[in-house]
């Protein structure tokens, strides 16, 4: 792990979250040829046909763009006195989390994060807004290692 | 292992009497109510639910211990399912003591016991001898003492920062307004059980007449009934006196509840203390505040007083509101002895601060939404009245002006070698100090508004924020924002944060 520098996530997580789009997609898609039979009725099956067809296309196409973009307004920076996490595309925001705050932190991964050998960094503080601090889409090693990383030293918490 | 202590016996009194407040009083007045609407006839039985509680009441005090071990506090408690709960002394952010006019007479009080994680208190006691509650004191802000370098230096002796006289309750009563509550109160409990209607007749002398005076006047103004002066003089005075009585019931509550309101510095703790019927005895240890917040509303400033808060990073809400009172550090202070309060808190200047402004794009921002605001306003009020729209317009937009002109104008930040202090709001103005040792995470953040004029925002989180102390500092500059953040962020990260 590069210690200094702005890291970008793992670009594996763009596959994923393109995965994640078209499950969605799927859902939105059914939701769009129910919702608009039971409101316009099988006779204007030509307006269903549109509805569905142009929503579905829309969404799946924006979804697989989306999953990129976002990867390129995500990074992240550990140094010595903490992690920084810069993401958010419309409302970017850059927060940092200093070492000496961190309560505790998780790696998690769900069964499609597996797949594709990739981690959840959560690090929660005695924060209020920020008081769980997420980096998703991090490869599961690096995840791992940030985690040493940021654990205290010494027991150096003593109130 | 050192002794296990139990409950007072007259937990099991106390207990009882939580009970009978829960079921037995509401029963009752369903029983007066019930006979005039006869759909009361199951609440006598809800009294028997008072069996089982009280069964419970009793379990509770005999399985009920603590004891003190070297660097824990533990409670062992439950029959069948047995819960042992150790608090590091070090944990322990505040120990509340109350006692109402019973536990007074009988020498007991009532302890809570927080530490910074939950939204409740992690230790209930009700209750203990007055003398276990000096013992509990004692030993848990004991082992602290001397190994704590960020606390200001303080003399040992108790040093009163602030005593409230009548004459200063009263002020405040007249300023914060509490009346609201109280006769808000009085009056849901009487309308839930019906007695409004009974007693407007015995206490008026037969139908009350007048009544719907004021309602039957606004409607008459907007039907555009011709009304005469007298009843507009009459509608007027109704409702100023209604506003004067809740003044006065305010005045009374705070005289009662604040009565010999006294702030101290303890060995650095706080300790405030309170009540004339209910005494209050809360100790919150200077390092625990996690932000200060200093409130000044228009009366405030009529009578050149500000209120001076604390937030700790303890439980959040209480069943009773009580906390709210208890983290007023200063109820009602006068603005002069501020500077010298803040300097005894937290042991930095407030009154030589370098305040600086945002950016100065910030008011034609701040001034398009006042602006929506009122176009808003205006459209519904051209649908509904038509013509009045026309000269209130000027008048809204004016308004919505001026509003941003100030929301600006009064908005600015300070930095100093220990703090960030935020300060917002024209009319009702906060002060928000936050130590860098507190900082949890800093953030900066910007939306599409801000990028078009190159402005930034910077947040910065702490432990047991409330809405009021949140510190975030809209419309920087970018480039202000970002050394801002950066220098937040470095401060923190070299404080070790001491709950």
């Amino acid at each position: 792990m590069i210690l200094d520098a702005e890291q970008q996530l793992d670009p594996r997580s763009v596959a994923l979250n393109r995965v994640v789009g078209w499950y969605v997609t799927a859902g939105i898609s059914l939701a769009l040829i129910v919702g608009s039979v039971v409101l316009l009725g099988p006779r204007r099956w030509y307006w269903c046909l549109l509805i569905w067809v142009a929503g579905t296309v829309a969404f799946g196409w924006f979804s697989y763009r989306w999953a990129e973009i976002a990867y390129r307004h995500t990074a992240y920076r550990v140094d010595a006195d903490g992690i920084e996490i810069k993401a958010g595309v419309f409302w970017r925001e850059v927060s940092n989390v200093p070492r000496s705050r961190i309560q505790h932190t998780d790696v998690s991964q769900g069964p499609l994060e597996r797949k594709y050998g990739l981690g959840r960094l959560v690090i929660y503080t005695a924060g209020t807004a920020d008081s769980k601090v997420e980096l998703p889409g991090l490869a599961h090693e690096t995840a791992l290692q940030i985690r040493d990383h940021l654990l205290p030293r010494e027991s150096a918490d003593a109130v | 292992m050192p002794s296990e202590n139990r409950l007072h016996p007259y937990s099991i009194l106390f207990a009882f009497l939580t009970q009978i407040r829960l079921f037995v009083v509401p029963g009752l007045f369903v029983m007066v109510g019930a006979s005039s609407r006869g759909d009361g006839w199951w609440s006598p039985w809800m009294m028997l639910f008072i069996i089982p509680s009280a069964i419970g009441a009793v379990l509770r005090y005999i399985t009920f211990r603590y004891r003190y071990d070297d660097s824990d506090m533990v409670i062992r408690s439950g029959l069948v399912f047995r819960k042992e709960r150790h608090i590091p002394y070090a944990r322990i952010q505040n120990i509340d003591a109350v006692q109402n006019v019973l536990h007074r007479l009988l020498h007991v009080v009532e302890v809570k016991v927080e530490t910074g994680g939950g939204e409740t208190a992690e230790a209930r006691m009700s209750v203990l001898p007055m003398t276990a509650f000096h013992e509990m004191r004692a030993r848990v802000f004991a082992p602290h003492r001397g190994i704590d370098d960020e606390a200001p230096a303080v003399p040992k002796p108790p040093e009163a920062l602030l005593r409230l006289g009548t004459g200063e309750l009263l002020l405040y009563g007249l300023i914060e307004n509490r009346g609201a509550v109280v006769a808000g109160a009085v009056l849901g409990v009487l309308w839930e059980y019906g007695l409004v209607d009974r007693l407007a007749p015995s206490v008026f002398d037969g139908p009350v007449r007048g009544r719907g005076a004021v309602r039957n006047l606004v409607r008459d103004i907007i039907a555009d009934v011709t009304v005469s002066v007298d009843r507009i003089m009459i509608g007027i005075a109704v409702v100023a006196a209604l506003l004067v009585l809740v003044r006065f019931l305010s005045m009374g509550w705070a005289a009662v509840r604040l009565h010999g309101f006294q702030l101290s510095l303890i060995d650095g703790d706080a300790r405030t203390e309170y009540g004339l019927l209910t005494r209050v005895a809360a100790t919150i240890p200077l390092r625990r505040i996690q932000t200060l917040s200093i409130r000044e509303t228009p009366l405030h400033r009529l009578f050149r007083r500000v209120a001076v808060k604390a937030d700790t990073a303890g439980g959040r809400v209480d069943e009773a509101g009580a906390r709210t009172d208890r983290e007023w550090l200063a109820p009602t202070l006068r603005r002069a002895a501020l500077p010298d309060l803040v300097r005894s808190l937290l042991g930095h200047a407030y009154d030589t601060l370098d305040w600086r402004p945002v950016a100065p794009g910030a008011f034609r921002r701040e001034v398009k939404g006042w602006l929506f605001v009122a176009a808003v306003m205006c459209a519904g009020l051209a649908y509904w009245t038509r013509w009045w729209a026309v000269p209130v317009m000027p008048v809204l937009i004016a308004w919505a002006v001026l509003c941003a002109h100030q929301t600006i104008k009064h908005l600015g930040w300070a930095i100093t070698d220990e703090a960030i202090i935020l300060k917002r709001g024209w009319l009702w103005r906060r002060v928000v100090i936050v130590r860098f040792a507190k900082i949890q995470t800093v953030s900066i953040g910007e939306n599409p508004f801000d990028r078009r004029t190159a402005m930034a925002a910077v947040h910065v989180d702490t432990a047991g924020a409330t809405e009021r102390s949140v510190v975030h500092i809209p419309y920087l500059a970018r480039d202000t924002a970002a050394s801002l953040h950066a220098r937040l962020a470095r401060e923190a990260a070299h404080r070790q944060f001491k709950w």
